[in-house]
């Protein structure tokens, strides 16, 4: 059975099946969305079972031509690169599905434009042919416009359309990058695997114009900091389930296009290095310090992606195994991370209808699962040790500091204050004497509890046992840090 | 009769033409007449059953008629176009006391002349085919004709479409003159010969380019273009938006590229450069409209273009070719598509609606604003719909060609353009029914019809291959090798 | 009869009536006058015409054969120009194309 189509494309047999069900049907409506979700999460955790760990290459592949006059393909396929962020990908999406019970208005819509969000998340990371990576990548701008611009709050429109208008201007020069680089190949194509062979013999010279217009499209989502006007916006008015797939997959989608231009055009990202391992400080320092100042807590958890997709960069920006594997490793744990706050808060401001930090306080005597979470939550964002983000930060920082040396205690500097604000929230929100107005607060619901639980057992597990997250990527990042001169 | 059977779908859709007038004459003056539409309808789908019958590559009429893959492809795009047009009408024709037959009649007369541009192998069947598709657009323009907007329409188009074609004659005049021949094969030889050595050749080019732009609505000839989409009546808008603009293009590549080839090296240039300013220029003041249908004139001045990009690439051979035809029957499905969607919205007189009168559309009628959306999605160029596969079709040939400049200003504009569009989308369904909103009118023919056309947006935005493969043999014969 | 007159005279009369004509179409402002001026650039091309066709006389004759076409198409195209322009007049009675300008943006 071709397992990856099954995994991409069950989210739209779900969605025609969502589309069928009649407006009233909310419940049959809401199960499918699910049931979708649940039978993609199911298959793609299933590859675990199969994936073999020894390998660098594709695994699973599919091949059938598309628009052949051009050498399109509908190329699918894994390796240690992708499956990583394809397994969060599904979980964080379920998470969000049922998260997504809340949701009242026009639901039908709602899931259906979810569900189309998840068809072209999962497309993006099992693409093998840089042509189809575009058109599911670009697929997704479209439920994104409709999920935040239908369903977000007061400023929605702004924010809808400014995160449409980012998005695009990034991406259209990756298009025109991919163009450039199918018509230097010979004869042309945009398969991954055949351009990444063919790219290593290219001159930096003719590299650096395509690997900028790559680096414009993956920037804004990631996003790097001249580039992130969007991402507040976009975060505190969407609903929280939009917010939940935004950080925790949409922004990682920069981060492994970016690991996938490595593959492809080597010289240039040697030669942009050490701009990119500026970029990554000043992301973190400029993450760090706005999400420090937020007492909006919804908003202090989206400047604090900012700051953690720095880490991403600096990552990359190591050019070696180690760097590779911690950037990598880190998209993974904060979008786990990052899901679970996103769905705390949520559920919070679902029951206080405020988001001020200043507003809340004792809360640990009423929410006492909630607070544990949150509690675990935060101390995960901040890299505690024995906790998933922890093992990332540590490759990051190990791999950064072979190839730039002191340069990266400026990250360490982030991660103070990192570590400052969130143990300001535990402090201000959970301790402390409660507020009256909270008297009556209600802790976590199940179906809360069944979202958020999988990510915090995760969170303990990659920071208990790394080397099972390790093993997957070893062998492809090995080839991959292969083609940079070691230091 | 080798010569008839040649141009036997011209026939038709002329036959047809004639009978819709007749039925028309002899019926009471206040009978329904919407079942005229399905008898143009009918018409036309012989004329298009009719071309891979009995028509038969090669040329006819002493070398005045070329048939092969390029008329094929055209009379299909004019035929498809026109049926599009003419099913979207029927309801505001009656509720405008607009005469259906004539209305039709013209539509048809029209198709005819663009399919004559598509089998011109010669300068004169060439200027006939531009002035058929052209004469009978003015008067569409004009077919309310107590309405003063559609009447002022009517008379810019007319007046600069007449003075745009007396350019191009004058073009004509001296390309027969430098060359001694009217015949598209021997022009390019003689043309291949001199080059652009002398001043008289560079005379008859710069009309030809000037009388050219006028009809496809290049800057800086495009003044005619807003007043004259915006006043028209919106069915004739819709039509009058693409399948001339169409046709123009049918010309430019019948004639520039497959007669003056050679020269290519001096108009690319030119093309490349009006391209850039065309697609900044429309999308710019676009930006600036708050009716939508006045923007949407703009954008079609934008998509003018791109796909004048695609014929500056010519370079890049058949792929630039199959790059424009692609792209003009992308633009005509989903331009046409987009100034039907209007026709939902019951406004007095012919202009369209503001922004502000489309408020809460998608609440009213969901299926009317999913259809306009996605319209509105393709022109932005977005996946999964054919305006984006037809926009990075022709971004290839461009950066092909060497070009890199002109994609790039290609994909700002695509940024620019996004916003207005999607502006438009903000206000189907992200604003609630207000005190402001336009009266919607929902009529069976525009629902359906607009819902399959839509569906082929979709369809032909994920399945492209068989389209483009055919792009590719319908350009064939016109790339000099 | 000696073809007296040389292929540079017909050009120039031809040039010039074009030119006329177009600056008349730029110029004035009466719908008539200016589809007058237009009928003055579509016989400018006419006479070009007939001027080059009886230079390649010999071998291609389409030139003249062209202006045949052009009158019948120019016919065409004051009728309908006509019938505009008087419906125009109905509605608003001025010939002006400067007082149409309901229209901007």
């Amino acid at each position: 059975m071709p397992i990856l189509s099954a995994i991409a494309w069950t989210p739209l047999v779900g969605l025609l099946a969502v589309l069928l069900l009649p407006n009233r049907a909310l419940t049959a409506i809401r199960a499918t969305a699910i049931g979708a979700a649940a039978i993609s999460f199911v298959l793609s955790w299933s590859l675990l079972f199969r994936f073999d760990r020894a390998s660098a290459g594709l695994q699973f592949e599919e091949r059938y031509p598309w628009i052949p006059e051009l050498g399109m393909t509908y190329a699918i396929g894994v390796d240690g690169l992708s499956l990583p962020l394809l397994l969060l990908c599904s979980l964080v999406t379920l998470v969000a599905f049922i998260a997504s019970l809340g949701i009242t208005e026009r639901v039908k819509a709602y899931f259906a434009f979810l569900l189309l969000l998840e068809f072209a998340m999962l497309g993006v990371f099992l693409a093998q042919d840089w042509f189809l990576f575009y058109v599911f990548w670009e697929v997704s701008l479209v439920p994104m416009f409709f999920l935040i611009g239908l369903w977000g709050g007061a400023r929605r429109d702004l924010a809808t359309m400014s995160f449409f208008l980012y998005t695009l201007g990034g991406s259209i020069f990756m298009l025109l990058g991919i163009i450039a680089v199918y018509l230097n190949a010979d004869p042309h194509t945009f398969d991954m695997r055949e351009l990444a062979e063919r790219g290593r013999g290219w001159t930096v010279a003719f590299q650096i114009g395509p690997f900028l217009a790559f680096f414009l499209g993956f920037a804004v989502k990631i996003p790097v900091f001249p580039l992130h006007g969007w991402l507040p916006l976009a975060h505190v008015e969407a609903p929280t389930p939009v917010s939940i797939v935004l950080s925790g997959v949409l922004l990682k989608m920069g981060g492994y296009g970016l690991l996938r231009v490595a593959g492809l055009l080597p010289g240039a990202l040697e030669w942009f290095a050490p701009f990119l391992l500026a970029l990554g400080l000043v992301n973190i320092l400029y993450g760090a310090l706005l999400a420090w100042r937020q007492t909006d807590l919804k908003a202090m958890v989206a400047f604090s992606s900012i700051d953690h997709m720095g880490f991403v960069l600096i990552g990359i920006a190591a050019l070696n195994v180690v760097g590779f594997t911690g950037a990598l490793l880190m998209m993974v744990t904060h979008g786990v991370i990052t899901g679970a706050l996103f769905l705390l808060v949520g559920a919070l401001y679902e029951r206080t209808h405020t988001r001020e930090l200043g507003d809340y306080g004792g809360l640990i005597s009423r929410m006492p699962a909630f607070s544990i979470l949150l509690t675990l939550a935060m101390l995960a964002s901040m890299g505690l040790p024995g906790l998933a983000q922890f093992v990332s930060e540590f490759h990051v920082l190990v791999g950064a500091f072979q190839r730039w040396g002191l340069f990266v205690v400026v990250a360490l500097i982030g991660i103070l204050v990192t570590a400052a604000y969130s143990l300001r929230v535990v402090g201000q929100a959970l301790m402390g004497p409660l507020d009256p107005r909270w008297a009556g607060i209600a802790d976590l619901r199940g179906r809360e509890l069944v979202a958020v639980v999988p990510l915090a057992a995760l969170m303990i597990g990659i920071g208990l046992f790394p080397s099972a997250a390790l093993s997957l990527t070893g062998p492809t990042l090995e080839t991959l840090g292969a083609l940079f001169v070691a230091r | 009769m080798s010569n008839v059977l040649a141009v036997m779908p011209e026939i038709v859709v002329t036959v047809v033409a004639t009978l819709v007038l007749l039925v028309d004459t002899m019926l009471p003056r206040r009978a329904e007449r919407g079942w005229l539409a399905l008898l143009t309808v009918a018409g036309l789908l012989v004329a298009l059953v009719s071309g891979p019958f009995v028509t038969v590559p090669g040329t006819a009429f002493n070398g005045f008629v070329q048939i092969d893959t390029f008329t094929t492809f055209s009379r299909v795009v004019f035929i498809v176009l026109a049926i599009f047009a003419v099913l979207v009408a029927p309801g505001y024709l009656a509720r405008h006391d607009i005469p259906a037959g004539e209305y039709y009649a013209i539509v048809l007369f029209s198709t005819v002349g663009a399919m004559t541009i598509a089998l011109s192998n010669d300068l004169i069947t060439l200027f006939l085919g531009i002035e058929l598709m052209s004469i009978p657009v003015y008067a569409l323009a004009g077919m309310q004709r107590h309405d003063r907007y559609s009447n002022e329409a009517a008379l810019k188009y007319f007046l600069l479409g007449a003075f745009s074609s007396s350019l191009l004659l004058y073009g004509f005049a001296w390309l027969y003159g430098v060359t001694g021949t009217t015949e598209f094969g021997p022009i390019a030889a003689a043309v291949a010969r001199t080059g652009l050595a002398d001043g008289p050749t560079l005379i008859a080019l710069a009309l030809v380019t000037a009388g050219l732009s006028f009809k496809a609505a290049v800057v800086p000839f495009h003044q005619w273009t807003p007043d004259a989409y915006d006043g028209a009546p919106t069915p004739a808008t819709a039509f009058m938006s693409v399948a001339p603009k169409a046709a123009a293009f049918a010309a430019i590549l019948r004639l520039m590229v497959g007669g003056l080839g050679p020269l290519g090296t001096d108009w690319g240039i030119a093309f490349a450069v009006l391209a850039a300013v065309t697609m900044t220029l429309g999308n710019v003041v676009a930006l600036a409209q708050t009716n939508v249908k006045r923007m949407l004139a703009y954008s079609s001045v934008a998509h003018t273009g791109y796909i004048l990009a695609a014929v500056a690439a010519y370079r890049a051979g058949d792929s630039a070719g199959a790059a424009v035809l692609f792209y003009v029957i992308a633009y005509g499905l989903m331009n046409l598509g987009a100034f039907a969607c209007l026709l939902y919205f019951d406004i007095e007189g012919t202009r369209g609606a503001t922004l502000m009168e489309l408020n809460g559309f998608a609440r009213q009628e969901p299926l009317g604003a999913l259809t306009f959306a996605i319209f509105l999605i393709s022109l932005t160029g977005i996946p999964p719909t054919v305006g984006f596969v037809a926009k990075v079709f022709v971004i290839q040939p461009v950066l092909d060609a060497g070009l890199t400049w002109l994609a790039v200003i290609i994909a700002l504009n695509a940024v620019l353009a996004a916003f207005y569009y999607l502006r438009v989308v903000v206000h189907l369904y992200m604003h609630e029914t207000d005190e402001r909103s336009a009266p919607i009118i929902s009529e069976r023919m525009l629902n359906v019809s607009l819902g399959v056309s839509a569906l082929a947006v979709v369809v032909l935005g994920v399945l492209p291959d068989g389209l483009y493969a055919w792009a590719l043999q319908a350009a064939a014969p016109l790339v000099l090798r | 009869m000696t073809p007296a007159v040389p292929l540079g005279a017909f050009i120039a009369v031809s040039a010039a009536l074009f030119f006329i004509g177009c600056a008349g179409v730029l110029t004035r402002r009466n719908a008539v006058v200016i589809l007058m001026c237009v009928e003055l650039m579509l016989n400018a091309a006419n006479l070009a015409l007939v001027a080059f066709s009886r230079r390649y006389g010999a071998t291609d004759e389409r030139g003249s054969v062209f202006v045949v076409f052009v009158f019948v198409v120019a016919a065409a195209e004051v009728a309908v120009g006509l019938a505009i322009v008087l419906s125009a007049y109905r509605t608003r009675p001025v010939v002006n194309v400067d007082e149409a300008r309901a229209m901007k943006g």
